[in-house]
């Protein structure tokens, strides 16, 4: 049954991030915006989203002086639930980093935490300038706001429009230079969700007496970690590629409340 | 004699439903502001006084943009133009403070001065919004006196006390956000240690229920849906915010005049929108030259099956700023190249570009 199970983790990870796509862009159906946040990075000025950024409305509430009871709960919800899970296996821009991830590559690791320093200056760029600053560079809203208003004539190819398009193109370079570019070194919504990462219910599990230390799990993963080893890192998106690619059945994922090994 | 008994009574229910009519469209477009200044002012000469002036509002209807110009005498004005009252409400008394003052080759004795005051009102008419925009002129006595040179070097004339503000309440909210901040990052650090990992989780669980219920307490779910819901088009890079307030060209003044019909302009905004300002000032700027551009001002927040009337919902997306003309099918969004467009618009003067 695991083996079974490991072999199919990329098979119902497409299909979950179907979901995701599907709940991102539900707006198709006419429902309008819902009282929900979404648990990734996905623009609320997307013309079919039904669901609120949690970056963007994060900005909105420090911008209003709000304090963000419901979103707090959402976010801590969120990160229980999954933690980077999220990333890995709902996020449709996660999702468009997974498609470009043709360079699993092992490099610049200490950059991760750049994402942190991006959430800092995320939430102090709000404060000090009254206004949602990341939105502006975001390269999901570029992606999911930006180009389909062009098409709808709202936008016009202005200066905000090229900064969009630049953020865009060069995470897009990023991301098919360095798998999972923009989710390793830069989501602030990865930095948030990565708080959660040790103590969230979806986990990595690794069995140490089958562990043979080949590093075929490190090949693997498109985080560049060492899955054997860092099987708790905050970068870890608990995709699953690493369990796939254990041929001794070490590393196995997990729901629940953990056990010690 | 009873026939003509009953056409008198129809005529006179005739006249007298004329009389109302005419009564309601007067007093819609009467003043709802009454103005005044405690006089005289005292002025020492080369030094300065604050003019108060009392605003008070004795209508049911808001009150927009009440602005205050000092007129003259011109040696007396004010270095800095007083503060503008974005809005007062219903039955509301307001003051606009600001600080003359008297050159040093000013002559001793008694003046008026002259200020002009200024505001606009709408009014709903069943689902439509008229503006109303009023200018009064208004006097005040001045003294003016020679500056007694003070033994202890303080300004002769002390400046009103400033009442202190009512207390402000407690920030409970903020403190409650420090706490639970705190005992998330708290319970993160416990949770590191695999075997308190389960206190750390019922921690975080009730802190994900106490922040849910709380948040949903004070419909912060239902700001967050507003928030999804209204897309102002400077706040993901659509375009930059303009200035907060416009001017017009010359030659947008010149086309302007050339405008000879009726024109009713809706302009829909969001109060956080930083764009919609700009959208707003540019309106009344050319509602001023020309007195045949009627506007009016609709919060989407509040009116949302206006906008929704009006054709500003693009795929479920409230987007603001957006002008409407009345009785055109077009709207335009967005703030940039905005006088050209909207001149577009009011003139037809060529294709209205997206």
């Amino acid at each position: 049954m695991r083996a079974f199970l490991s072999r199919r983790l990329t098979l119902a990870r497409r299909g979950t991030q179907g979901l995701g796509l599907l709940f991102g862009l539900f707006g198709i159906t006419g429902i309008g915006m819902t009282h929900l946040i979404f648990p990734g990075l996905h623009c609320y000025a997307c013309p079919l989203a039904v669901t609120v950024c949690p970056i963007g409305l994060m900005q909105n509430l420090i911008v209003f002086g709000t304090p963000p009871y419901f979103w707090l709960g959402t976010i801590v919800a969120y990160g229980l639930l999954a933690g980077r899970g999220f990333c890995g296996w709902f996020c449709p821009f996660g999702t468009l980093n997974d498609l470009l991830s043709f360079r699993k590559v092992r490099i610049l690791r200490s950059f991760s935490y750049t994402k942190f320093a991006v959430l800092v200056a995320t939430v102090l760029a709000a404060w000090f300038f009254a206004d949602t600053v990341f939105c502006k560079l975001c390269p999901a809203a570029s992606i999911e706001a930006s180009i389909p208003y062009l098409f709808m004539g709202i936008a016009r190819v202005n200066r905000p429009f090229l900064i969009h398009m630049g953020t865009l193109g060069a995470t897009l370079v990023g991301m098919v230079l360095i798998s999972r570019f923009w989710c390793r070194y830069l989501c602030p919504m990865g930095g948030l969700l990565a708080l959660f990462n040790r103590i969230s219910f979806l986990h990595l599990r690794l069995d140490p007496d089958r562990c043979s230390a080949c590093g075929r799990c490190a090949a693997e993963c498109p985080m560049g970690l060492d899955p054997h080893i860092e099987h708790d890192d905050h970068n870890c998106i608990k995709c699953g590629a690493c369990v796939e690619g254990c041929h001794l059945n070490a590393l196995s994922l997990r729901y629940g409340i953990r056990r010690r090994v | 004699m009873i026939r003509r008994r009953g056409d008198l009574g129809a005529a006179s229910f005739f006249v007298l439903a004329i009389l109302a009519a005419l009564g309601l469209a007067a007093s819609a477009q009467a003043p709802i502001l009454t103005f005044s200044i405690d006089g005289p002012i005292v002025l020492p000469i080369g030094g300065t006084a604050e003019v108060v002036v009392r605003i008070e509002s004795r209508s049911v209807h808001d009150a927009d943009d009440i602005t205050v110009t000092w007129l003259a005498p011109e040696a007396l004005a004010p270095a800095e133009a007083p503060e503008p009252i974005k809005l007062l409400s219903p039955f509301d008394i307001g003051q606009i403070r600001f600080r003359i003052s008297a050159p040093a080759d000013a002559e001793v004795g008694e003046t008026t001065g002259r200020l002009a005051v200024s505001y606009s009102y709408c009014v709903y008419e069943g689902i439509e919004e008229r503006c109303y925009r009023f200018d009064e002129d208004l006097d005040v006595a001045l003294r003016l006196e020679a500056l007694v040179v003070p033994v202890n070097g303080q300004d002769p004339i002390p400046d009103p006390v400033e009442p202190t503000p009512a207390g402000t309440p407690f920030p409970w909210p903020w403190v409650g956000l420090a706490l639970s901040l705190l005992l998330v990052a708290g319970l993160l650090v416990l949770g590191r240690r695999p075997e308190r990992a389960d206190a750390a989780r019922i921690g975080l669980a009730l802190i994900v229920v106490g922040g849910l219920v709380f948040g949903v307490a004070r419909s912060q779910h239902e700001q967050a849906q507003g928030i999804g819901a209204v897309l102002c088009t400077s706040c993901v890079g659509i375009e930059e915010a303009g200035p907060k307030t416009a001017t017009l060209s010359e030659g947008a003044i010149e086309a302007l005049a050339t405008l000879d019909e009726d024109v009713e302009l809706t302009v829909f905004y969001a109060v956080w929108c930083h764009s919609c300002p700009y959208a707003e000032s540019m309106v009344e700027r050319m509602a001023e030259v020309n007195d045949r551009i009627r506007y009016r001002f609709v919060d989407v927040e509040v009116n949302p099956e206006l906008a929704e009337a009006f054709g500003v919902i693009r795929s479920g997306r409230t987007v603001v700023p957006a002008i409407v003309r009345s009785g055109s099918d077009e709207v335009l969004f967005g703030s940039e190249d905005l006088e050209r467009r909207l001149l577009d618009l009011l003139l037809g003067t060529g294709e209205v570009s997206p």
